[in-house]
């Protein structure tokens, strides 16, 4: 750890990345028995993947070297490390169901974004679970022996059953992509067609950061489902041109995960972490605004946040020794601006300083009522 | 692209209180019946005074700097935006770091929402609703070089806290803009700190 | 006969108010317009440009309207939540009749033949006069000029009146007698070229929003604003001057102010001589008013008096602006004289940033007063008791000058008769007495009394449950028409949908109710607002609100058209009195004395504590449509009573206490709101709400005797520290609603701050 401290902020990503290449180079040479197992018409795919797998753990490192992040990541592995994980555990689990799986606060932000995102999300993760593990040679099928309506399937280079090649389980198999390419294009579509109706994406999107990985995987997509539409019903025509295709596609995609959007996926999980550090900050209790009185920050995240400003030499924002910007509420924040600004034009009056709380009738020289 | 001689200019003094400015915030076609302005009373019991708040837009944004998943951006034309939904999770550090108060983290949503100048109405050439809408223009977006003519105060957009200095793309209205504003919590309380 | 037929719950429960609180199918719906109409707020006399958004004939929300020169896109919160009134859960679809189980839907065609024969059983057995008209000024000119046709030709009853007698007939009748016209004497473009702007009586920044710019870009330009108000408003708390009056005082204050523009010699004489007539008796009136006078009577120190008199006095340009503070009082006419008086004397009138206006309060106040459905008025602001001018619309017409019934009683006064026994039937169309009227007990009393009572509205407003037969009507968004300002400019409505089911614009319904009396001849030819249009320009020619120049097309291409506008080549005419030129007959404005009075109603031992009324910035009169709207009523769910701290602390109040209010009409329970922004021997309840929560349940009836207006602004109660469990049910469910409207959004953030 000594060591890993007196790296300069570039060389820690840099290292962390090469450990995770390694790890995973390891990963890929054990499970492909040395790389007997490995398919070559997947090399291709195999040196992306590496590829992303560097550039996400390099960014990732360095993402969560930034204060702010180290802050949340700090506090998660000590709960991870201490004796309180066995009661954060259930409840991450059970946040993990809502967040990461439901993803349910996507759906109280849109109803259409939650359908578009689901069928998104799970396409991808589907595609990507069948197609990982085929190319690094962790899962093969073959012709089993001599036998042409067999097939046999192998993990980690032992055989796991065999099934007959007009079975379901068949069918199943050679299709689960078709049915994650099929997902993910009506995720995508209705991911353009929501973003179109809505004026706020409209103005805010940029190609490259928000419609360019939506193209990507529809041309991911459509490439992959017209090989098997190539395979069955056009007798292999273009079939080479189309996996040429579909292997730059999806390069293309495995090389742009590190710096696009795609990346929030191993963001997310953060969300977690974050959950339960709010729950424990209320645990411990929420302090009181200094200008209002009111509570309001809770009291771990007051110190976390303290620390903070200090490592971004914002800790001169003291309003006396006692009394930091961050002691004041975002409301009171709020009115001392029009305070300092009312300060500056003129002071308070009170025209009622002299006026009696009852009122005496009211002379009456001229009465009506008389 | 917002226009950048256009302006953002905001006197609190000529805040009427109607809430106009939280209504059409929801209504604009970014924000969709989430208001992310603030109207706040300053303190109802002594004078009917109320303060309204949109995002300062900080050449150096504090929210950004405190965002762990770095979901806070700043455009090249000097709007600070949301927090990138794909990436916000939440936290509130933005919420509790801005130095006006300004940005709102919707719970249920783990999102943090806040002013972004209305991006799909002053990208195209609008005003921002808020702006547009407000009926005794306490938020005033114009040419910058008309505001000399309109107002008698003239723009600031330098404030300091403590010893930090934040300088901000809207302005606030005051008589002297070369001082910066300070903004001293003394002034909030009833016999100073 | 007219009792409710059900309780006031189950009425609620089904015909609200219920919030509406999003456009139709939610916020995430696709916002993109069919089209988009340019058309202008309902709410209030300024009569703000909005663009409406249509989408399957239905408003799905609003862009600004920034080329349009009033306002410019700037809009209060009624206006930006304007659109929510359609597409409403309460809305009426379907004519109704009340029955011993409720409401009931009917067949449009038995609900006319009802209508009309119950209207001839009563006429038949108690006169002409028995059935009264009682209509409003948020309709468009042309229904107003239609009720008043459809009142004294349709029905011949001299018994019609309308709301605006609530609003601004004060100031109407102060202008009339001062400079033989009725109408703001400028536009508000003049208002930003004053040094000195004085506001007396109008809470401008909530009745009025979008004034409040026009004010503070003159005092950019270095005006001084004065302010004269017991309450501090959010406009009089940057004021150059506060002069927190007495209620019901202000003529002492003009007097005082009068009394020492002469003493120290400020008065405009050359203009005096040439163009005024009256003022050696106005000066002689305010002999005695003196600075310790004046402090004496309106509670003001003698320093701020002479101060207000020396920055009025001096001043080379000024306008005045005034509203409902001064007007609602039994000296309503008086009050507005006396702040001609000083217009006058300083000769600040008629030119380039001297300007002088009330600011109308209701949609149409303006366009609406001036064409015929006030109790004593022809169209073209005519006299129904002068003889030329009854000729002139007879021939107009075409009735003879027996068909044409005479001065009628005004509202309040319909309402007593009506108690009293004398009227038997109403056709209530867009009023809410019930809310508006003073003595809302009894208002009830009175509709309880009617032998029929047909109601013309578009939700079931609390009038509207007294009804024998309920007539939906259209919204403002659902029919065209003109309107004419607080500015005196007329301006085009603009039909953006359909009405829903059986509903259908009031002029139709007129039109064919006058259709089955057999008085069609009258009224066949109106087949569109145009046409009604039409004939309002030739009966308003030769009169002082004189239309005759203005078209549809006119008002369209510029952005509406300042009356009197006597020819089509005529560009309208913004500002009046151009040249000292007024409109009595010798060209001259008159000052008219007008001798301190006290209130009708003053403090004394029982009842120490003066009350005024008055609104706020999220509701509109009757609140029949702002009490329906989400946004609205969670901004200010119910009313309140607003006291000093040191008047609050003398009955033991704290922040949200109950506390009982009474008069000599009734009490109430209501939460104090502790503010030092009102006088210490004062207190105040904005008036939207109805039954217990109704302000108007304090008020008096009596009446202004020339504009006969009520004394909504000044009463004398008691009040007495109570339980919160005294707090009356409908207070209790307000607040359930605004907190379910709140929490109903339910990714709203956890807002500890």
């Amino acid at each position: 750890m000594s060591l890993l401290a007196e790296l300069d902020l570039e060389a820690r990503p840099l290292l962390g990345a090469a450990l995770a290449t390694l790890a995973l180079g390891v990963a890929v040479a054990l499970g492909s028995r040395g790389g007997r197992w490995l398919d070559p018409a997947l090399l291709g795919y195999l040196l992306a993947t590496l590829f992303a797998c560097f550039g996400v753990a390099y960014r990732y490192v360095s993402w969560i070297e930034r204060p702010a992040t180290r802050m949340y990541f700090r506090h998660t592995l000590r709960t991870l490390l201490s004796p309180r994980v066995f009661r954060a555990l259930p409840k991450m689990a059970l946040l993990a169901l809502d967040q990461i799986l439901l993803q349910r606060f996507i759906e109280k932000r849109s109803i259409k974004r939650w359908g578009a995102h689901a069928l998104l999300a799970w396409g991808c993760l589907l595609g990507f679970a069948v197609t990982i593990p085929l190319v690094f040679g962790w899962v093969r099928f073959t012709s089993e022996g001599l036998d042409a309506t067999r097939y046999q399937a192998w993990v980690l280079g032992f055989p796991a059953g065999s099934f007959p090649l007009d079975s379901f389980i068949a069918f199943c198999s050679f299709h689960i992509l078709d049915l994650a390419a099929a997902m993910v294009i009506a995720g995508c579509v209705l991911s353009l067609i929501r973003r179109k109706q809505d004026e706020g994406d409209t103005a805010t999107q940029r190609f490259d950061l928000d419609l360019l990985p939506l193209v990507l995987l529809i041309a991911v997509s459509m490439t992959g489902l017209m090989l098997t539409a190539s395979e069955k019903w056009l007798q292999g025509r273009n079939f080479a041109t189309l996996a040429f295709l579909h292997e730059l596609t999806v390069i293309l995609l495995l090389l742009g995960l590190p710096f696009g959007k795609l990346f929030h996926v191993v963001q997310r999980p953060a969300q977690l972490g974050v959950t339960i550090y709010k729950a424990e900050g209320e645990a411990e209790g929420r302090l009181a605004c200094k200008g209002c009185g009111a509570p309001f920050i809770r009291a771990n995240q007051r110190r976390d946040l303290g620390e903070l400003w200090k490592v971004l030499e914002l800790d001169g924002a003291r309003h006396s020794a006692s009394v930091h910007h961050l002691d004041l509420c975002p409301r009171c924040k709020r009115r001392l601006v029009a305070k300092a600004q009312g300060d500056r034009l003129h002071g308070a009056f009170d025209p009622f300083a002299t006026i009696p709380v009852h009122a005496e009738p009211i002379p009456d020289p001229t009465s009506l009522k008389a | 692209m917002v226009p950048q001689d256009y302006g953002f200019f905001i006197d609190p003094q000529r805040c009427i209180g109607c809430r106009s400015c939280v209504g059409a915030c929801a209504e604009c076609g970014t924000h969709r019946g989430r208001s992310m302005i603030h109207l706040d009373e300053m303190d109802r019991f002594d004078s009917p005074q109320t303060v309204p708040t949109v995002c300062m837009h900080c050449e150096d944004p504090i929210c950004a700097q405190v965002c762990p998943s770095d979901a806070i951006k700043r455009s090249e034309d000097g709007v600070v935006h949301a927090a990138q939904k794909p990436r916000c999770i939440g936290c509130q550090n933005c919420e509790l770091s801005c130095p006006f108060g300004v940005p709102i983290v919707f719970s249920g949503l783990e999102q943090m929402l806040k002013c972004d100048l209305c991006y799909d109405r002053t990208s195209v050439g609008h005003k921002p609703m808020c702006a547009t809408v407000c009926p005794s223009q306490a938020l005033l977006f114009v040419r910058k070089d008309e505001v000399a003519n309109m107002r008698h105060n003239k723009p600031l957009r330098d404030f300091l806290i403590g010893s930090v200095r934040v300088k901000t793309k809207n302005a606030i209205m005051v008589p002297d803009p070369d001082t910066p504003l300070h903004l001293d919590a003394a002034l909030l309380i009833d016999g100073g700190l | 006969m007219s009792t409710l037929p059900l309780s006031q719950d189950q009425l609620r429960a089904q015909f609200g108010p219920h919030l509406n609180l999003a456009p139709p199918g939610g916020w995430l719906s696709d916002p993109t317009p069919d089209k988009v109409v340019e058309t202008h707020c309902c709410f209030c006399g300024q009569q703000c440009g909005i663009k409406l958004k249509v989408k399957d004939n239905k408003v799905i929300g609003f862009d600004p309207w920034e080329e349009f020169p009033f306002n410019q896109g700037k809009l209060c919160p009624k206006g930006v939540k304007r659109y929510l009134q359609g597409n409403h859960p309460d809305r009426l679809t379907k004519a109704m009749k009340r029955t011993e189980h409720g409401f009931e839907p009917m067949d449009w065609n038995e609900a006319m033949d009802r209508t009309v024969s119950e209207i001839q059983r009563i006429q038949k057995e108690h006169g002409k006069d028995a059935f009264a008209v009682l209509s409003g000024v948020s309709l468009t000119n042309e229904k107003s000029y239609l009720a008043g046709k459809f009142a004294r030709l349709g029905l011949q009853t001299k018994n019609l009146d309308y709301n605006g007698r609530l609003c601004m007939v004060s100031a109407g009748a102060g202008n009339k007698k001062a400079f033989g016209v009725d109408r703001a004497a400028n536009s508000w473009a003049d208002i930003e070229l004053a040094e000195v702007i004085w506001v007396a009586g109008s809470n401008v920044a909530e009745c009025s929003p979008i004034t409040t710019d026009y004010i503070w870009r003159a005092r950019d330009r270095g005006a001084l604003l004065i302010v004269v108000d017991p309450r501090i408003t959010p406009l009089a708390r940057t004021a150059d001057l506060v002069l927190p009056l007495k209620p019901g005082t202000d003529t002492a204050l003009t007097n005082g102010i009068l009394h020492l523009l002469n003493k120290w010699k400020l008065i405009d004489w050359d203009f005096v001589n040439a163009h005024t007539s009256g003022f050696e008796q106005a000066v002689e009136a305010v002999k005695d008013c003196t600075p310790e006078w004046t402090s004496q009577v309106t509670g003001l120190p003698v320093e701020a008096i002479e101060k207000a008199a020396r920055i009025w006095g001096e001043a080379r340009t000024s306008f005045l602006l005034h509203a409902r503070g001064i007007e609602h009082q039994s000296k309503g006419v008086e009050n507005v004289l006396g702040c001609i008086n000083m217009v006058l004397a300083t000769g600040r009138i008629g030119r380039p940033g001297c300007g002088y206006g009330t600011i109308t309060g209701q949609g149409n106040g303006q366009g609406g007063r001036e064409h015929g459905h006030k109790c004593d008025q022809l169209p073209g602001n005519r006299d129904i008791s002068n003889p030329e001018h009854r000729k002139y619309i007879c021939s107009v017409w075409g009735c003879t000058d027996d068909e044409l019934p005479g001065v009628g009683q005004s509202a309040q006064e319909i309402m007593n008769a009506i108690h009293a026994g004398e009227i038997k039937g109403l056709l209530l169309l867009c009023f809410n007495p019930l809310v508006s009227l003073p003595d809302s007990q009894f208002t009830r009393e009175a509709l309880s009394k009617l032998e029929f009572f047909v109601c013309l509205d578009f939700f079931l407003s609390e009038s509207a449950q007294h009804a024998d037969i309920v007539l939906p009507s259209a919204l403002h968004e659902e029919d065209e028409g003109t309107t004419t300002s607080a500015e005196g400019r007329v301006i085009k409505i603009n039909k953006a949908v359909d009405c829903p089911g059986d509903a259908r614009p009031d002029w139709q319904i007129m039109v064919e109710l006058a259709r089955r009396l057999g008085r069609g001849k009258y009224f066949d030819h109106f087949t569109s607002p145009e046409a009604i249009f039409n004939e309002l320009r030739v009966a308003s020619k030769g009169g002082t609100a004189d239309y005759a120049g203005i078209t549809y097309e006119k008002i369209v291409k510029n952005m509406g058209v300042f009356w009197p506008c006597p020819t089509e080549d005529h560009p309208g005419t913004p500002r009046l009195f151009e040249g000292g030129q007024f409109f009595h007959p010798d060209g001259k404005a008159k000052f008219i004395p007008t001798p301190w009075r006290p209130p009708m109603e003053v403090v004394d031992d029982e009842y120490p504590i003066w009350l005024t009324s008055g609104r706020v910035v999220f509701h509109y009169l009757s609140g029949t449509q702002t009490r329906r709207i989400g946004f609205l009523v969670e901004q200010c769910p119910h009313p309140y009573l607003e006291i000093h701290p040191r008047l609050a602390e003398k009955y033991g109040l704290a922040e949200g206490d109950a506390v009982e209010i009474t008069s000599r009409r009734g009490s109430m329970v209501l939460p104090a709101k502790v503010v030092k922004t009102i006088r210490p021997d004062t207190v105040f309840i904005p008036y939207h709400w109805a039954g217990a929560l109704s302000a108007n349940r304090l008020t008096a009836r009596h009446l202004d005797p020339v504009s006969k207006i009520p004394e909504f602004k000044v009463s004398a109660v008691r009040l007495k520290k109570t339980t919160k469990d005294q707090f009356s049910p409908e207070l209790a469910e307000l607040q359930r609603m605004a907190f379910e409207a709140r929490s109903n959004q339910t990714d709203m953030p956890e807002r500890v701050f």
